[in-house]
């Protein structure tokens, strides 16, 4: 008897925690269109403008650092055609959220449908995208974000298959100069030395057009 | 001494060296061309605007300004609703052009997100008529009366009494506007990092001190635009809804 109402007392634990991560999920799209990241990253984070990344379907903790990171300054970057570092717009807006909100954004992020891949023009050959395949696989990215950047080995790293072919080659150029040094981006740096602008060039376009939106 | 001035600028200039800043009023960057006109601009104010494009082109501005177009009370964000066409026009054009440095806006601003000339001088008619925020962010209110006398001797010639600006000279309506957000860019244009300023104000708030800046500003952040600009504290724009 006693063990039966521990099982319902953890049964209805279980449940209210369920019931608060559906809140959670709630809050936190709730302060996706509030809060202006909606405009960049476009509806449910799967439609960005430019080559921001998408951020649908990207690791929750990933992305709760990364939101931490450039709103501390953390995190920085190289700078855009108009001179200003790529993360400044959104660190700009970023004093909008409170402590708890990056957890909250994080979670709801994390939950959404990853997009599409956006199709580069001209289109790469498939000879193009197997050279970027061999590259990723010889260089060791495999080893922490998954076939084909699809899975992390780590919750603390990032999903990469799928996102903006100009994205990819800004972050594996700005690691490499030691510009993005936030999270576990040091890490990287033994590894993405040994690869030339050619050979990001080259990774950036394979993983750009891995598609990981159909489940 | 003005004329070697002139000619060290000149020689400078031609070179196409940095300056030194000489006079201890001068700002960091004098802002030059700062209506210079010419190109969308022009182009834009010359147009016949589509209200109902407005409306659509609108809506990604909206992330940031929301759909009532009141900007957000913390001044992240302006107030842009009942601004003057000209003004918004300017200021779009300038952004674009990169007179004007916004790095949240920029990406916004160009062409392939909202379209061209004719998109800016449908968006600004559709600003123009929304009605404005019976709320915006105020200053501290400890010193009015100071700010009213600051208002009064440097200000009443370009932005009016009320400060509603004049569209035709591109003078912004500045009433009603939120205090953090006119606190920002009056430092900005002071400092020379606005660069599409008037230099003649950029010269004139040289002398203005720190509580000279928040008397002035304060006050004006308490001007109210005529009662038929203004919405209802519940008013939600039904293009939106």
């Amino acid at each position: 008897m006693k063990r039966l109402i521990g099982l319902t007392f953890a049964g209805f634990t279980a449940l209210m925690a369920s019931g608060a991560f559906a809140d959670d999920v709630a809050d936190g799209e709730k302060l996706y269109k509030t809060k202006t990241c909606v405009a960049c990253h476009g509806p449910k984070g799967a439609r960005p403008i430019q080559s921001y990344p998408a951020i649908a379907g990207q690791n929750e903790k990933y992305l709760q650092t990364q939101l931490q990171d450039i709103k501390s300054g953390k995190r920085i970057a190289s700078k855009d055609p108009t001179g200003h570092p790529y993360t400044e717009g959104m660190a700009a807006v970023l004093h909008l959220l409170s402590d708890k909100d990056p957890a909250l954004l994080a979670k709801y992020l994390a939950k959404q449908t990853p997009a599409k891949p956006k199709p580069l023009d001209p289109a790469p050959t498939a000879e193009e995208l197997a050279a970027g395949a061999a590259k990723f696989k010889t260089l060791g990215c495999v080893a922490c974000h998954g076939v084909d950047g699809k899975k992390t080995n780590v919750a603390t790293y990032p999903v990469i298959a799928g996102l903006h072919r100009d994205y990819l080659i800004r972050q594996m150029t700005d690691m490499r100069e030691g510009v993005r040094t936030n999270g576990q981006s040091k890490l990287m740096l033994g590894i993405i030395k040994k690869a030339d602008d050619a050979a990001i060039a080259s990774i950036a376009a394979y993983l750009s057009q891995i598609d990981r939106s159909a489940k | 001494m003005k004329l070697k001035l002139t000619a060290a600028i000149l020689i400078a200039g031609a070179l196409g060296v940095a300056m030194p800043v000489y006079a201890e009023d001068a700002p960091a960057a004098a802002p030059k061309d700062w209506n210079q006109g010419g190109g969308e601009q022009d182009e834009a104010l010359g147009l016949t605007p589509d209200l109902v494009n407005g409306r659509d082109v609108y809506e990604v501005c909206s992330a940031c300004h929301q759909i009532n177009g009141w900007g957000l009370k913390d001044g992240t964000f302006p107030q842009i609703a009942g601004q003057h066409r000209d003004v918004l026009i300017k200021q779009l054009a300038d952004i674009r052009a990169l007179n004007r440095d916004n790095p949240t806006m920029y990406p916004f601003a160009l062409p392939q997100e909202i379209g061209g000339a004719q998109s800016i001088a449908d968006v600004a008619a559709y600003i123009q008529k929304l009605p404005m925020n019976p709320d915006n962010g105020v200053g501290p209110g400890t010193s009015l009366d100071k700010g009213a006398q600051l208002y009064k001797d440097n200000c009443v010639q370009c932005h009016g009494d009320q400060g509603q600006g004049d569209d035709a000279k591109y003078y912004p309506r500045i009433q009603g506007q939120h205090y953090e957000y006119l606190l920002r860019q009056y430092n900005w244009i002071k400092e020379g990092k606005r660069r599409n300023a008037n230099p003649d104000m950029v010269k004139q708030i040289q002398k203005f001190t720190d509580e000279d800046t928040v008397a002035v500003l304060d006050y004006v952040s308490r001007l109210k635009p005529s009662a038929d600009m203004i919405g209802a504290p519940d008013w939600q724009n039904p293009d939106f809804q």
